[in-house]
């Protein structure tokens, strides 16, 4: 009996990789890894950044990991798996600093190590203490099993904030927060039991879906800073389908609009500047003063056989937060038409410096855009350019910004073309934008290997979001709405 | 005769497993693969972990585990039949502990032919079986811990396994939980307690709200079974009475008076196996089922079986048409003998996308045959999503693997390669699809992979469900090879009775490659249109067969002279264009918009 013990033992040794390298032989390149985390720029606190080495199989992966300032933290085993503390400890004794990663790779006995990569520690803190974010499959009109999801940042910990399991056969999507703080958050519910999720003032509002005024639903969110109001687009969103290889879905507003919402009153606030038959609005984002209003205007243009000619420009607009009112006058702050190119989605940094946006080559709907990239605008000086370091050959798109407006997340198909994951990125204070690395997971080889969800919308969240999932499942399932009235 | 004496019962209850098994691999077949094509069973500790962290998740492990064998259909029956052969002998032994007389087994095959029938829906999950079988076992382990056991034991009992049964099976708890209640209440002889079964009541209730403190699910789910019906939303009626039935069938069978064996069993066999069979067969042959049925023979690509079908029976819906539509094309008949079949305009050849997971699927395998692999992806995906409970489907992540492929996107193919290579039945096509990622020439090699890179356009443009027509003619000018769009083509315009723009689009079939002959249904219609501006045939630049013109000059006697002429309506003009484009003037339903909002 007691052999069979020391056998088992001597095959569990065998088979768990806890071997130390030995005869090493150094190659003058870079280890194959994913997710690509070399010379990234890392927050303190974060999740530890973990890593697979891929390639060939490998029987074991030997990393050490020093930081400039002091530190060391090593992992021994089929993958890179930092333990947490120990990770949050350097990272913390390294802010300011650099990681340098050495690798190790065992292969039939034999190791090698590679080139070392940096990552550096950013002086910036990311603030907040999580992100938020849709998952679902990267489908056309059907969805399944979906919802709205919060990750806390400095672990691997993921929990629904509302999963459509509490209301079956609802779709969720939008989740926006008030400049990251989800004391005031908004979403949409569709399908059967549709409705706009209203939180403020410690609960919820479920309002009617659809008003006959703004010809549609509430669609695209952006709070004001003041909490008072909230501006929403209202899309006719239609989509169609590519033929060819290179391309799937084609995503295009047949009208659109943009409104101000005020929550106390239930009132929709609606100017014929902003309501303009041969133009699409879309896009609305208050700047962080809360006296300007951005959105994004195309000509119309008739739809679906001209769709490649709509063409967004970002606009202003002056609002008056103390009586809900808009200046009489539409300027345009970044003519993307011109360039021969659309710029959507524009989010201001809440430092009030930056306005991010992306760049596609025409349309409304950049997720399914190849070649869509995410630009930065220079509020003092007008200047726009590509966020080069941060873009990639896929689709890169949907960003918000951290409190702090030093940090980004962003959504992109870089991956695998298909699936969207989260990114974060940082903006130093010359406007330096560093090279952005995928949001850690425990082995994310094997996470993102399996996950067959999207992430959609995602954005900073200051703490955990509570909602009651059940509550709200059963209040989506009851179809009491609160109506909205044009004011 | 000592032998049959002490043996009757098990062969009766063999005899009764063979005629289920034969139920389930001939007539219900398709059901079977319906099951199996709506879920995915993975052998990965995250499948596992996955099933078993919502209640009710080991019967949906077992059962889908079970399910999985439906791939090969005799394997899925037997097993099937087996658990219905479980299920009716535990009825039994659970009747018997309760005293049940002999003479009323053939009684206890009630219950089970119930099951049966509602499983004739086939969106009742295997899983509601299977936690009625487990739910079953523990209600034998009750009798002997109610009859052998002491107070304490009996308590630890009612409080260790009903939470645990929730979790694993589900809320067939509640069945257990009632049978205990009644067992305590029935058997006054054995002196228990009636606060066993007032706190069993309270303490199976209590035990489902204090898991909704965890779940997000509407509390009706959770007391009605997250997995035990197809649709998350609906908690069926019969569902409810059969776990009713389950509680309270050994009590109703204890009541029933002693008889005499000679004359008792089989009246009771006779009037089981006939209102036994009745009920299965009113509640197998329902629409739903037909086309399930013709989804399965598209699966099996038995285009034969198909037509055969249709011949036997005029299909009516627009998914079944379509299918007998698709299978014709597959034989090379779709223009010869495309009226000799029920059509109700453009639906017949493409049905409108509905957000249903089955017929989704057909029409997927159509465009995909034609070389329009995005449209095929779409419909193929669109389906899996639409499946209620979430599950994947082993089928449908072939389909959408080959799209991926045949579009080169390896990096997607690889990632759901992956996960099909953990499965039983789809691992080694996985497999053999990995080895050909990136291996341009191995693809292309591919009789089918490397005919639909051919078929596929491009030069872009966008799908229009209003403009098939125009889509089947860039498909077919991209490739003149792909003579099935040609004559999707022409089909199109013939049920849509769109004579202008079918003599447009008939001269780019000069490319297809006739030599034969050309389809008949083109015939008729070139006939039909040439004698629209001429008074004979002379002249006519087509190559028309005699018979074509003779049936034509029969058709106009008819027609000219009695519309309503029997004649018109059988064979041969019933099956021809004419008498679809006159006599059948019925409108195709359905009007297509021109596209869907999707906010």
């Amino acid at each position: 009996m007691k052999k069979i013990y020391v056998y088992m033992m001597a095959a569990m040794m065998l088979a768990s990789c806890t071997e130390k390298p030995e005869n090493v032989t150094k190659v003058d390149k870079l280890p194959a890894i994913f997710p690509d985390y070399s010379g990234v720029t890392i927050p303190d606190g974060i999740a530890p950044m973990n890593f697979n080495v891929t390639g060939d199989d490998c029987d074991c992966v030997d990393v050490t990991v020093k930081g400039s300032k002091g530190g060391e933290v090593h992992s021994n085993g089929d993958y890179a798996k930092f333990d947490l503390d120990d990770w949050h400890s350097l990272t913390r004794q390294n802010k300011g600093g650099t990681l340098t990663f050495t690798v190790c790779v065992e292969k039939d006995g034999k190791w090698t190590q590679y080139k070392d990569f940096t990552m550096t520690v950013s002086p910036y803190a990311i603030g907040d203490w999580g992100l938020t974010y849709r998952r679902i499959a990267p489908g056309y009109e059907v969805y399944g099993h979906m919802g709205i999801y919060q990750r806390d940042l400095s672990t691997f910990d993921e929990t629904p904030i509302f999963d459509n399991l509490a209301a079956p056969g609802a779709c969720v999507n939008c989740h926006t927060p008030n400049r990251t703080n989800p004391d005031q958050y908004t979403f949409h519910v569709r399908g059967e039991h549709g409705a706009t999720v209203v939180h403020r003032d410690g609960k919820e509002e479920l309002l009617k879906a659809k008003n006959d005024s703004i010809h549609g639903s509430m669609v695209y969110p952006y709070w004001h800073p003041s909490g008072k109001y909230c501006a929403y687009s209202t899309n006719n969103t239609h989509q169609s389908f590519h033929s060819v290889r290179s391309e799937r879905i084609e995503v295009f507003d047949q009208s659109s609009d943009v409104f101000v919402y005020e929550p106390s009153t239930h009132q929709l606030i609606l100017d014929s500047l902003l309501m303009t038959k041969d133009h699409y609005e879309t896009y609305p984002a208050f700047s962080p003063d809360g006296r300007t209003l951005y959105f994004c205007s195309s000509t119309a243009e008739p739809i679906p056989s001209n769709y490649k000619d709509i063409k967004y420009n970002i606009c202003e607009i002056a609002f008056n937060p103390d009586n809900g009112s808009f200046g009489t006058r539409v300027d345009t702050i970044f003519n993307a038409r011109k360039m021969g190119k659309s710029a959507t989605h524009p989010r201001p940094s809440y430092d009030g410096r930056y306005l991010m946006f992306t760049m596609s080559d025409y349309g409304c709907f950049p997720i399914w855009h190849k070649e869509a990239d995410n630009w930065l605008l220079d509020l003092r000086t007008g200047k726009a350019q590509p966020m080069t370091a941060a873009n990639s050959d896929n689709t890169d798109s949907w960003h918000n910004w951290s409190a702090n407006s030093h940090w980004f997340v962003f959504t992109s198909r870089r991956c695998d073309g298909l699936y969207t994951r989260l990114y974060l990125a940082s903006v130093d204070d010359k406007g330096n934008v560093s090279k952005p690395f995928l949001l850690p997971q425990e082995n994310p080889l094997d996470y993102y290997d399996k996950l067959l969800d999207s992430y959609n919308t995602p954005d900073f969240t200051t703490k955990p979001v509570k909602l009651d999932e059940r509550e709200m499942g059963r209040q989506i399932n009851s179809d009491n709405r609160t109506a909205t009235k044009v004011r | 005769m000592k032998y049959i004496q002490r043996y009757w019962k098990i062969v009766v209850s063999v005899v009764f497993a063979i005629a289920v098994a034969v139920f389930w691999a001939l007539p219900a077949v398709s059901l079977l693969s319906y099951h199996e094509q709506y879920q995915l069973f993975l052998f990965t500790a995250d499948y596992f972990r996955e099933r078993l962290a919502v209640p009710g998740g080991l019967a949906d492990y077992i059962a889908e585990f079970i399910t999985q064998w439906n791939y090969i259909f005799v394997v899925g029956a037997l097993l099937l039949a087996l658990l219905f052969f479980v299920f009716q002998r535990l009825t039994w032994r659970i009747a018997k502990g309760e005293e049940a007389a002999d003479v009323w087994y053939p009684l206890s095959f009630v219950p089970t032919i119930l099951m049966l029938a509602y499983m004739c829906d086939a969106n009742v999950m295997p899983s509601f079986l299977v936690a009625l079988v487990l739910v079953q076992l523990l209600m034998l382990l009750w009798q002997k811990v109610a009859c052998g056991a002491n107070s304490v034991v009996r308590v630890a009992f009612i409080v260790v396994v009903l939470p645990l049964s929730y979790w694993l099976l589900g809320p067939v708890m509640l069945v257990l939980a009632a049978y205990i209640f009644i067992y305590v209440l029935a058997n006054k002889s054995r002196r228990l307690s009636p606060w066993i079964a007032i706190g069993t009541a309270i303490y199976a209730v209590a035990t489902v709200l204090v898991v909704a403190q965890f779940r997000p699910e509407p509390l009706y789910r959770l007391f009605g079974g997250l997995n035990y019906y197809r649709f998350p939303a609906y908690i069926p009626w019969p569902q409810v009475a059969m776990m009713t039935l389950v509680a309270v069938f050994p009590f109703l069978l204890r009541l029933l008076p002693a008889a005499k064996a000679k004359i008792a069993i089989p009246i009771q066999i006779i009037s089981v196996v006939a209102g036994g069979c009745a009920l299965v067969f009113f509640s197998f042959r329902t629409i739903a089922n037909e086309i399930i049925d013709y989804d399965y023979l598209v699966r099996m690509h038995a285009w034969g079986k198909i037509i055969e079908k249709a011949e036997k029976k005029q299909p009516t819906t627009p998914l079944e048409v379509s299918c007998v539509n698709f299978a014709l094309s597959q034989k090379g008949q779709l223009c010869d003998r495309l009226f000799e079949f029920y059509q109700n305009g453009g639906e017949g050849l493409f049905p409108t996308f509905t957000r249903d997971m089955l017929s989704p699927i057909s029409t997927g395998e159509i465009f995909y045959t034609l070389g329009m692999v995005n449209d095929a992806e779409r419909y193929f995906f669109e389906a899996q999503q639409a499946i209620p409970n979430f599950r994947r489907s082993g089928r449908l992540c072939q389909q959408i693997i080959s799209c991926e492929i045949i579009n080169g996107n390896y990096s997607v193919a690889r990632k759901l390669l992956h996960e099909l290579s953990h499965s039983l039945f789809y691992s080694r096509w996985a497999d053999e699809r990995l080895a050909m990622l990136g291996n341009e020439k191995k693809i292309n090699a591919d009789p089918v992979y490397g005919r639909l890179r051919k078929f596929r356009v491009s030069k872009d443009y966008l799908f229009s469900d209003t403009e098939m027509d125009q889509m089947l003619g860039l498909v077919y000018t991209h490739c003149y090879q792909n003579r099935n769009a040609y004559e999707y083509l022409m089909a199109y315009e013939l049920v849509q009775r769109d004579m202008t723009k079918f003599m447009e689009y008939y001269p780019i079939g000069r490319f297809a490659g006739y030599t034969d002959h050309i389809p008949y249904a083109i015939q008729q219609a070139l006939v039909f249109d040439w004698t629209q501006r001429h008074g004979s045939f002379d002249g006519m630049p087509y190559s028309i067969e005699p018979q074509w013109q003779q049936l034509m000059v029969q058709f106009i006697q008819a027609y000219m002279s009695n519309r309503e002429d029997p004649v018109l309506s059988t064979p041969p003009l019933s099956n021809t264009f004419w008498n679809y484009m006159l006599i059948n003037k019925r409108k195709a339903k359905g009007t297509k918009k021109e596209s869907k909002e999707v906010y």
